[in-house]
């Protein structure tokens, strides 16, 4: 499958967080969630993918272009999404779309007018004056306008209710039908990437976890649940992460053939959701 | 790269008329205009307020809502959005500018007395609204909306009005450049002639000033972080 966004070895150094060694890779029609907690480097690989920031180290490649020296060629191609718009507060939509449109070869007014009807967005209103939802859909709107094949949107969800992740989500779904775009998707809210992602890449305090599809990551790891005394030096190091609770304890593991029968009968085994993996997986990170 | 810079002038411009602040700063001086128009300093002053308001207004929206990220993450470079913001401002010279001589042509045709501007007025004006530009501008990029206000306001607006008060004050107070050194010299800078190539190579200097400093604000932000 043709890989649309190469990200290897990437590195940046600020006072008092590093980024390193970040890499994956996003095929064609695919999507991509990438997780992380608040801080672990997500909005700076975004922006290291954009070229908003100079990388230290690495590469970034889109449709094999090196971001830094082709810019505005891979930018034509990415439609980008930030988790808040960063325009002119007293401009209307329409003054956006007018000074956005010009800069893009392939902008398609005829599809961003119907973006704007199913979206019903207001474009006469101030952009100030838009809800967080009705900001990330106009942004959406724009990034969706202009035939780009990969779209990027750093936490469009965070802050939104319940009915417009869903919505999103669809028209997510809908944007990768044709096989040819891709999505890369940062989020914290992981349950929205359960429905939707094809691959997963984890960062925690800006080195990685994992990159890999959400099927193998899904079936590798369980949540086990057994009593307090079932948990053994032998078991301990079957898992990734526990934790105490009022019945006995909790674990996330990748081994669960091994520890199931050392905890024994009263062992509850279930699927791991992300929040679990992130959470757990976060945990052993930085206790390392 | 054309449209792209027109575009992008064009929203330094819907920002820059959506600010009724600069609507009424520029009606005061619209109607400050013909009192002041036989004062070529004065005029400059006026020419050079719309630049100057335009500048701090767009760095200032730039800052508040993070607009510098947005246009960074279209396709457009970032050589292209530091000229767009030079053509822009220099558009907003140009308005002041030719409402500054539009005012004096027509107390010119209406007899008021007043001089039609000569090549004091156009070597003042080109000079001091370029080597201004030329030295705001990069601060702006380099130092942050903060510190480039105080040293435009250093900069253009009070040699601005000090000039405008030197030239002007023989026509306020009269008799005041026969008791005042700073009187006398304004009252002789104002009626001074200047020979023929003076006014183009003035031009040509500036516009090299203007391209350079264009060129450095370039640099400093592409280096620039978003």
């Amino acid at each position: 499958m043709e890989t649309i966004l190469r990200v290897e070895n990437l590195s940046k150094r600020f006072p008092g967080f590093t980024l390193d060694g970040v890499g994956f890779q996003v095929p064609r029609g695919t999507v991509m969630g990438f997780i992380g907690r608040n801080g672990a480097g997500k909005t700076t690989t975004i922006k290291l993918i954009m070229n908003l920031l100079k990388r230290d180290g690495g590469l970034v490649e889109v449709f094999g272009l090196d971001t830094e020296k082709h810019g505005a060629a891979v930018r034509e191609k990415i439609g980008f999404v930030y988790d808040e718009l960063f325009f002119y507060g007293m401009l209307t939509g329409e003054q956006m779309r007018r000074a956005v449109a010009p800069h893009y070869r392939g902008w398609d007014e005829d599809r961003f007018r119907r973006y704007a009807l199913d979206f019903e967005l207001d474009l006469k209103k101030p952009v100030e004056k838009l809800s967080k939802g009705q900001k990330t859909k106009l942004s959406l709107a724009i990034a969706l306008s202009h035939g780009a094949e990969l779209i990027v949107m750093d936490e469009p969800t965070s802050g939104l209710d319940p009915v417009f992740r869903a919505e999103l989500l669809d028209v997510l779904y809908a944007v990768i039908q044709d096989d040819r775009k891709s999505v890369f998707f940062s989020t914290h809210i992981t349950a929205d990437l359960e429905k939707i992602a094809d691959y997963i890449t984890f960062i925690d305090g800006g080195r990685m976890v994992f990159s890999e599809s959400k099927d193998a990551v899904m079936d590798r790891y369980r949540i086990v649940r057994g009593p307090a005394g079932a948990m053994t030096s032998e078991v301990r190091p079957l898992c990734v992460g526990t934790r105490s609770t009022a019945s006995g304890f909790e674990a996330l593991t990748e081994r669960v053939e091994e520890m199931a029968p050392i905890v024994g009968p009263r062992a509850v085994v279930e699927r791991a959701t992300l929040d679990d993996i992130m959470v757990y997986t976060a945990g052993r990170q930085a206790d390392a | 790269m054309r449209n792209s810079i027109s575009a992008l002038v064009a929203k330094d411009f819907f920002c820059f008329l959506r600010e009724p602040r600069m609507l009424v700063s520029t009606l005061i001086m619209v109607l400050l205009c013909p009192l002041l128009s036989s004062n070529p300093f004065f005029v400059v002053m006026f020419c050079v307020f719309p630049s100057y308001t335009m500048t701090t207004l767009l760095f200032s929206y730039e800052e508040k809502y993070g607009t510098d990220r947005f246009f960074a993450s279209l396709p457009v470079s970032r050589t292209a959005m530091v000229a767009a913001r030079y053509g822009g401002v220099f558009l907003a010279a140009l308005a002041g500018l030719a409402i500054a001589c539009g005012s004096d042509l027509a107390l010119v045709a209406l007899g008021s007395g007043a001089k039609p501007f000569g090549d004091l007025f156009f070597l003042s004006f080109t000079a001091f609204f370029t080597v201004n530009v030329s030295l705001i501008i990069p601060l702006y990029y380099k130092v942050g909306i903060a510190k480039a206000r105080i040293a435009s306001l250093v900069l253009m607006m009070i040699p601005a009005m000090a000039g405008g008060a030197m030239v002007g004050m023989d026509k306020m107070l009269p008799g005041a450049a026969e008791s005042n050194a700073l009187a006398s010299a304004g009252a002789l800078f104002s009626t001074l002639r200047l020979p023929g190539f003076v006014l183009p190579l003035v031009m040509t200097a500036c516009l090299a000033v203007l391209a350079a400093s264009l060129l450095v604000s370039a640099r400093i932000f592409e280096a620039k972080e978003l």
